[in-house]
């Protein structure tokens, strides 16, 4: 009767591996001289047993032998059950002894009946997730939610593959990785995703979206097509607002405000932004009304999360990229560039003829901008004869980052496939010879002009792969 | 993964002298066709199953499936005694290969059987026949999606 040794034993080991639980548990115990050698055994032996009859019933019956892969996957089916079961039970005391007093057969058939009734859970907590949803363009929010969990609940098999995640998730969710398998990833993931949903509830949708397009706009880039969390996005704001004094609903920050907080924040201590950083965090829990331990919880985990980046920026100087502000003025042109979608030729030769008869650079630029979507469209304007000298700084005025930094690429790209990692566009510019390509020369002028920040940004541009494959 | 390995083990090493037991005793049916197994017959072909599995990539529950195929092959009128436990060998080595090759899609006894019947009815005792041109041809059929089943169960002891 070993176990009775168990709970006298202030068994309690460490480091016991989550995805792993019932076999480092049996391993640690048996380390531990609180059960012997054969006991363990005994335990892997009734294991393999509950694998024997799998294997069997996997097969319909009908066949004896799998490939060693399927064995392998339904071995980790049944200890993902098994370890289900021990999730539930409070202390590794208590799981050991539990194990010992029962047959792992036993334990596994709880698993698998436990694992359904989660499946359950899930998809309550799936229809309270769709329930709280944020009406958003954010394409990675919307197919998590429509398509990638759905998916998973159709695909998912509790009978011979527990443990599988397969769902094609993409949203990020602020709270950082799960380490969890099968439907516990996914019970955790919707619980953490129906949390941050209950949060930006307490937003108005519009002043989130408008959020979400700031910082489209900050970045560059087209943001509904990336991984942004939107919770966190919000609670950024949320929290800065409260540092600016203007309440932890509004989410709108005017860039002038965000100078004055740097202002402000400079000459700081860091412990004294600390402080501060957490008085806000504490601020927007209680402004926005949140009595939830569990969502409390969460906000504060990863609102804490933001401070290192806080401090960080104060220092760098770069407050103005963490907290999102309020972007006046026209939206700049979004990335001008798409592949794969290139004029035929009646449509270029109409653009051709078109700009030949502006009546200004600014005109052609604009008659450019609002037609041309491919690189290589665009580069064949520059072999047109369309553009004359003056015409192409104004058509490099109006192009962003990124455009320019696409066009760099190609002027280039020997400089940048040798050695990308040191890569310096003021070098490069400076170094850069008198070319043959007219239009070549009018982007080294011009790019010669930019001031240091602009020309930093477009290198770090091109340090990323983003869009880059031209 | 490390603990696979202790888990499956026990399924698949079964005691020698038990498997040797349960080989020598297809005897009693055997003997009938004039086919007898000695014990190192037996140990021949647990063997040749053990490497079998081990190059296929299988893993097996029990040893039904060697007492299955000398059920079924011992009335073949083309199996003689001197090359019995070879032939035995050889068909354990083309039942797993083929297991793999027909994706799973054929249960064990459909499969000892369509064997079966293509090394008496077309290969006329030939294994080279058996696996180098029948089984390849059933290959096909099942994932060209041209095989509908056996259909004919006369023969099935």
């Amino acid at each position: 009767m070993e176990y009775s040794l168990v709970k006298q034993s202030h068994f309690n080991p460490q480091n016991l591996d989550p995805n792993n639980y019932l076999l480092s548990l049996l391993e640690a115990a048996q380390r531990a001289e609180l059960i012997s050698e054969g006991a363990l055994q005994n335990a892997e032996l009734q294991i393999t047993e509950v694998l024997r009859v799998l294997i069997i019933r996997y097969s319909s019956g009908e066949s004896s032998s799998v490939p060693v892969e399927i064995a392998e996957n339904l071995l980790q089916s049944i200890l993902f059950c098994m370890d289900t079961v021990c999730a539930e039970i409070k202390t590794p005391a208590d799981c050991l002894d539990e194990l010992l007093r029962r047959s792992m057969k036993d334990i596994y058939e709880e698993g698998l009946a436990l694992v359904r009734s989660k499946v359950h859970d899930a998809k309550r907590l799936y229809r309270a997730v769709k329930g709280t949803r944020v009406c958003t363009p954010l394409v990675a929010y919307n197919t998590t939610i429509d398509e990638a969990v759905p998916g998973f609940f159709k695909t998912y098999d509790t009978a011979f593959n527990a443990h599988d995640t397969t769902a094609s998730i993409d949203y990020p969710l602020a709270g950082g990785d799960i380490n969890a398998r099968g439907v516990i990833y996914i019970l955790q993931y919707l619980e953490r995703l129906k949390i941050e949903n209950l949060f930006c509830k307490r937003f108005n949708e519009k002043d989130i979206n408008q959020l979400l397009e700031n910082y489209g706009r900050v970045y560059r880039i087209d943001y509904p097509e990336f991984l942004i969390n939107i919770f966190e996005v919000v609670l950024t704001n949320s929290i800065f607002s409260v540092m600016l004094g203007t309440g932890a609903h509004n989410l709108a920050i005017q860039p002038g405000r965000i100078s004055r907080l740097r202002e402000r924040l400079a000459g700081l201590d860091t412990s004294v932004i600390t402080v501060n950083f957490k008085s806000a965090l504490d601020h927007v829990i209680e402004e926005l009304g949140i009595e939830d331990p569990t969502m409390a919880a969460y906000v504060r985990q990863c609102g804490n999360g933001l401070l290192p980046r806080l401090i960080n920026a104060v220092e760098q100087d770069s407050l103005q990229q963490l907290i999102i502000p309020v972007v006046t003025g026209q939206p700049e042109p979004e990335i001008l560039f798409e592949p794969g979608t290139g004029m035929d030729n009646e449509a270029f030769r109409v653009l051709v003829r078109d700009l030949l008869g502006c009546d200004g650079p600014a005109e052609k630029a604009g008659l450019i901008l609002s037609r041309v979507r491919s690189l290589v469209d665009f580069f064949d304007i520059f072999s047109a004869d369309c553009l004359f000298d003056n015409d192409y700084p104004v058509l490099f005025t109006s192009l962003g980052n990124m455009e320019l930094s696409m066009l760099i690429r190609i002027v280039f790209v020997d400089e940048l496939r040798d050695n990308p990692d040191q890569f310096s566009l003021s070098t490069a510019i400076s170094s850069a010879p008198e070319s043959e390509t007219e239009w070549v020369n009018h982007l080294i002028r011009f790019l010669s002009l930019l001031d240091e920040e602009r020309t930093q940004a477009i290198e770090d541009l091109l340090q990323t792969e983003t869009g880059m494959d031209v | 993964m490390s603990n696979i390995a202790r888990f499956i083990s026990p399924l698949v090493t079964t005691s020698r002298q038990r498997a040797i037991n349960t080989l020598v005793s297809t005897n009693r049916l055997s003997q009938r066709h004039g086919l007898v197994l000695t014990e190192e017959d037996a140990l021949q072909i647990i063997d040749a199953r053990n490497e079998a599995l081990k190059t296929m990539g299988r893993l097996e529950v029990g040893f039904e499936v060697i007492n299955k195929i000398i059920r079924l092959f011992c009335p073949s009128p083309y199996i003689n005694q001197t090359d019995y436990a070879n032939t035995i060998c050889e068909l354990v080595e083309a039942f797993y290969y083929m297991k793999n090759e027909t994706l799973e899609q054929i249960g064990d006894d459909d499969l000892i059987y369509i064997m079966r019947d293509l090394f008496d009815n077309r290969c006329f005792g030939s294994i080279e026949l058996l696996t180098g041109r029948e089984l390849e041809k059933l290959t096909a059929q099942i994932r060209s999606g041209h095989y509908y089943g056996r259909h004919n169960d006369e023969e099935e002891e």
